[in-house]
């Protein structure tokens, strides 16, 4: 498969790195020399030096082959143009188009027919994955499934937990109205498929499934639910930043800084409830003066990584009671200290994985969860009767011959949700949504989906 | 410096050589010659040497850097060289002389010690041949093509291998599809050559075994009197064409073929800058000789004058006759064009036709520049920019190869040989050209056993372009 990636920074750039090493034949678009000269370097692709959305360019890089565009530059702009160039003037099969502005995002027919197939907004992902964990502050990550209509979420079992030192199954009867299913646990960086007996120690890491509801209880069941925040402070005004304050002004009381002037009256012309500040995130007596030590959630939402983790820091030891932040290099995420940074989100991380969510093939509209050290990965996506799935269906789940590793984690039929339970059996059509643990065999669990 | 990776790869290499000895070992069947137990043996060796190393240094990944990978491409092709010559010594080749064989047909130089080719078994004569076959493309480009999971690592050796490869010039996006895709063209053409020779009613032997030289810009022939020996203008053309062909940047032939663009030939600019110089050393040559009443019949000085310019600039080293007796200062003119020698990523040798065209370019602009002191130039090949590194760098390899030939010729004036045979060996060589002037115009067996070492090197620098082997010589390599 051919893929055409415009733009070589940070997104683009994990793209290709990502992609190269599976089974795609990858070009790549850059106006930067440099940085093209450096991915030729380290991985097997194809550099364009040119402007992405110019049709000389497109065409020299392939596009009038069989390809997917993937549109990620930094400009919005550029990225719709190279699209509805690349259809209508090309024969490009797909186009996958990277929009910051949700403006944008809402209105994708204005720009001609099919010119955008999948547009994807990292900052409105993001915004939506800091809100998922503000509301829920015991769980680690977030991640939604079937529209939103389930949650696959990660909890680190803490001694206070009422589950901790029990068997699983007695989550059952503590709850029992609650659907929940487990479908693997991490014990010192090592997973595995639990059963109904396994015993939950303190420290595990814990993923479930849940409804949206649930999820604060069963995170109760694991530790003993932090007092509901309702103070939180957000540095960094930029889209995410205002995103954000926008959709939690009404429940929490929000304090936003920004060093830039024009951008905080921006902000308080936007904001309503919001107590915009103007300064910068590691100013220690702004901090102070703003009550650092009452803030229950910090996040540090700027554009510059080396920023928010060390207001971060500073913010802890000021006495901030938990600390959300981005960072984009992702070799920072694995050396953070957990004691000063609670969680860190990668933009660039979820890009990709949103990306590589609609490159799959068959009828898998993935989603994709990395696990931060362990990489588990959720798939969710139809399952269809071909030559692959004989012998999967009306039987119970447990039984079927999935690939090693791998667990259904729940079924939903007719939009409604059966989470996994030795009754349950499967029929052709059903979103199931597969749990992977380690390393196993990609390529099984895709066929899955294919149609027959 | 990673050690196990190095090993893997060259057991992997040697294996994968030691299977061409199964071709003379066939042949000695066929014609039911001696020497089978030579290749026979020769190969089981290799065979499990290479298997081997390969078995004892097997690792999940292989994972080359760029240091690595000067070493495991200059390890190879003095390891196959030795390999390569196994053959030789125990068909009675002293063993400098075997060495010297060897290089000179993995290299495609073409020069030769060998004399009375006629007389001998064709079960070595084809050997000889597929050396040159194998060494033109090159092997590690093959071990590329064929394990796409040398992956980037791969990509830096072929890199190295490749005549003439400058910068970001794959074919493809993937390293081991432009690796098949020139391997394709390569043995395509071969066989194309092969099918036309056979039309001259040459035998169908000399028809493969020539065409496998003349393909891989070789040189080297199953006759002492090379292509002379079938006096034939049909014969004469053919290779003719074939030698330019194989002398045109594969990146030239892969658009024509694969990117349906046939007419790149006439656009490219390299190729044409090519083609204009080999037709004026042709129209001197012509001139000249005529003006010496060298020929009796004009026609005769016409084609052998086309036929020793192509074969000479292309470095592929056939000739009809002996050039070097040829009035004035032509055989010394055929030699410089051979210091040109063909285009980048093709399989001949010399400094590149490409690597000229950005000299002069660059010379030119230094006209200008006078001329216009405030003028802003920038160097182009055609349309395309040339980055002012990129003409750093040639300007470098220039100085070097300047450098290294000087360096040389006086370690052959040093052996004993005169001037002119000096000069001309180590021009011969280290463009892997093939027959020299003098002494050397029809074969190396005068040269002495040291001197003959000191050309094996030459082949081997002008093969991997002089820095892969050179940087291997700096202190700076190996203390990072």
């Amino acid at each position: 498969m051919k893929i055409l990636i415009l733009g070589a920074g940070r997104v683009g750039s994990s793209l290709a790195s990502t992609l190269s090493r599976g089974d795609y034949d990858v070009s790549i678009v850059d106006i930067n020399k440099d940085k093209l000269l450096r991915l030729q370097e380290d991985f097997d692709l194809a550099t364009v030096i040119g402007h992405g959305s110019h049709p000389k360019t497109l065409k020299e890089a392939g596009a009038d082959q069989e390809t997917i565009l993937l549109a990620v530059t930094n400009s919005d702009e550029c990225n719709i143009t190279s699209c509805q160039i690349a259809k209508s003037k090309f024969k490009v099969q797909k186009t996958i188009c990277r929009l910051s502005d949700s403006s944008y995002l809402d209105s994708l027919d204005a720009f001609g027919e099919k010119s955008i197939d999948i547009a994807i907004g990292p900052e409105n992902e993001v915004t939506d994955h800091l809100i998922d964990l503000i509301k829920h502050p015991g769980a680690e990550q977030i991640e939604s499934f079937a529209n939103g209509s389930l949650k696959v979420v990660c909890v680190k079992a803490k001694k206070d937990g009422m589950l901790v030192n029990r068997e699983l199954k007695s989550i059952k009867s503590d709850m029992p109205d609650t659907e929940t299913f487990v479908p693997a646990i991490y014990r010192k960086g090592k997973p595995f498929i639990p059963d109904g007996k396994a015993i939950i120690k303190e420290n595990d890491e814990i993923y479930f499934l849940a409804a949206e509801k649930d999820i604060d209880s069963v995170v109760q069941e694991m530790r003993l639910q932090d007092v509901s925040s309702s103070r939180i402070m957000i540095i960094g005004g930029g889209k995410i930043g205002f995103a954000l304050a926008q959709s939690l002004e009404e429940d929490y009381k929000v304090k936003i800084i920004d060093p830039d002037k024009d951008r905080c009256e921006v902000l308080s012309r936007e904001l309503n409830r919001t107590i915009v500040l103007k300064g910068g995130g590691s100013d220690e007596e702004l901090l102070k003066s703003e009550n650092i030590e009452n803030i229950d959630i910090f996040c540090a939402l700027t554009n510059d990584d080396e920023t928010n983790i060390m207001s971060a820091f500073l913010a802890k030891k000021l006495g901030a009671k938990k600390t959300i932040i981005i960072v984009n290099n992702y070799t920072y995420i694995n050396i953070l200290p957990k004691n000063f940074v609670d969680i860190a989100l990668s933009p660039q991380r979820l890009t990709v994985s949103m990306v590589l969510q609609h490159l799959a093939k068959g009828d898998v509209p993935q989603e994709v969860i990395f696990k931060l050290e362990s990489g588990a990965e959720a798939i969710e996506g139809i399952i269809h009767k071909n030559k692959f799935t004989e012998g999967f269906f009306n039987k119970p789940i447990s039984e079927i011959p999935l690939p090693e590793n791998c667990v259904v984690a729940a079924v939903i039929r007719n939009d409604e949700v059966f989470m996994n339970s030795k009754k349950l059996l499967l029929s052709p059509e059903d979103r199931i949504i597969i749990f992977i643990l380690g390393k196993t065999n990609k390529e099984k669990i895709e066929n899955l989906f294919l149609e027959a | 410096m990673n050690y196990r990776s190095i090993f893997n790869l060259l057991g992997i290499l040697l294996s994968l050589f030691s299977i061409s000895f199964l071709v003379p070992l066939s042949i000695t069947l066929v014609y039911e010659e001696k020497g089978a137990e030579i290749f026979l043996y020769s190969f089981l060796f290799l065979f499990f040497l290479g298997g081997g190393t390969w078995l004892l240094s097997r690792q999940e990944n292989i994972t080359l850097n760029i240091s690595d990978g000067f070493i495991v491409t200059t390890l190879f092709w003095v390891v196959l060289a030795f390999a390569g010559s196994i053959p030789f010594y125990f068909f009675g080749l002293g063993f400098n002389a075997a060495l010297f064989e060897s290089v000179s047909g993995i290299t495609t130089t073409g020069a030769t010690t060998m004399i009375g080719l006629d007389e001998m078994p064709k079960s070595i004569l084809i050997y000889r041949q597929l050396l040159q076959w194998m060494g033109g493309m090159g092997l590690i480009v093959l071990a590329v093509a064929v394990m796409p999971a040398l992956g980037i690592g791969g990509g830096q050796l072929y890199k190295m291998e490749l005549p003439g490869s400058h910068g970001n010039q794959k074919l493809t996006p993937r390293i081991a599809d432009s690796a098949q895709a020139l391997w394709k063209i390569y043995v395509g053409l071969t066989i194309a050559c092969a099918i036309l020779y056979s039309f001259s009613g040459m035998g169908f032997f000399d028809a493969i075994a020539h065409s496998l030289s003349t393909v891989a810009g070789g040189g080297f022939s199953t006759h002492d009197d090379s292509i002379g020996f079938f006096n034939s203008g049909y014969v004469e053309s053919i290779c003719i064409i074939f030698m330019l062909l194989s002398a045109a940047s594969f990146a030239v032939h892969y658009a024509a073929i694969f990117g349906g663009k046939p007419l790149k030939y006439f656009y490219d600019p390299e190729f044409r800058f090519f083609l204009s110089v080999v037709t004026i050393i042709i129209i001197i040559s012509i001139f000249v000789l005529y003006v010496n009443n060298s020929y009796a019949v004009f026609y005769t000085a016409i084609s052998a004058a086309i036929f020793h310019t192509v074969s000479i600039v292309t470095t592929s080293g056939f000739t009809t006759e002996n050039f070097s007796l040829w009035p004035g200062f032509l055989p010394y003119l055929l030699l410089v064009g051979a210091f040109m020698g063909a285009c980048s990523q093709s399989v001949g040798g010399g400094i590149k036709a490409w690597r000229v065209l950005i000299m002069i370019n660059q010379a030119y602009k230094e006209i200008l520049k006078t001329i216009h002191p405030n003028a802003v130039l920038t160097s182009k090949i055609g349309t395309k920019v040339i980055d002012a590194k990129i003409a750093e760098k040639v300007w470098g390899f220039f100085s070097i190869y300047v450098f290294i030939f000087m360096f040389l010729l006086m370690a052959m004036l040093g052996t004993g040989l005169d001037f002119e045979s000096a000069f001309s060996a180590v021009g011969a060589c280290l463009n892997n050209l093939g027959p020299g002037l003098g002494e050397v115009a029809d074969n190396y067996s005068s040269v002495t056993e040291f001197g003959k070492l000191i050309l094996c090197f030459a082949m081997i620098l002008g093969r991997l372009e002089i820095f892969t082997l050179l940087v291997l010589f700096t202190p700076a390599f190996w203390r990072r």
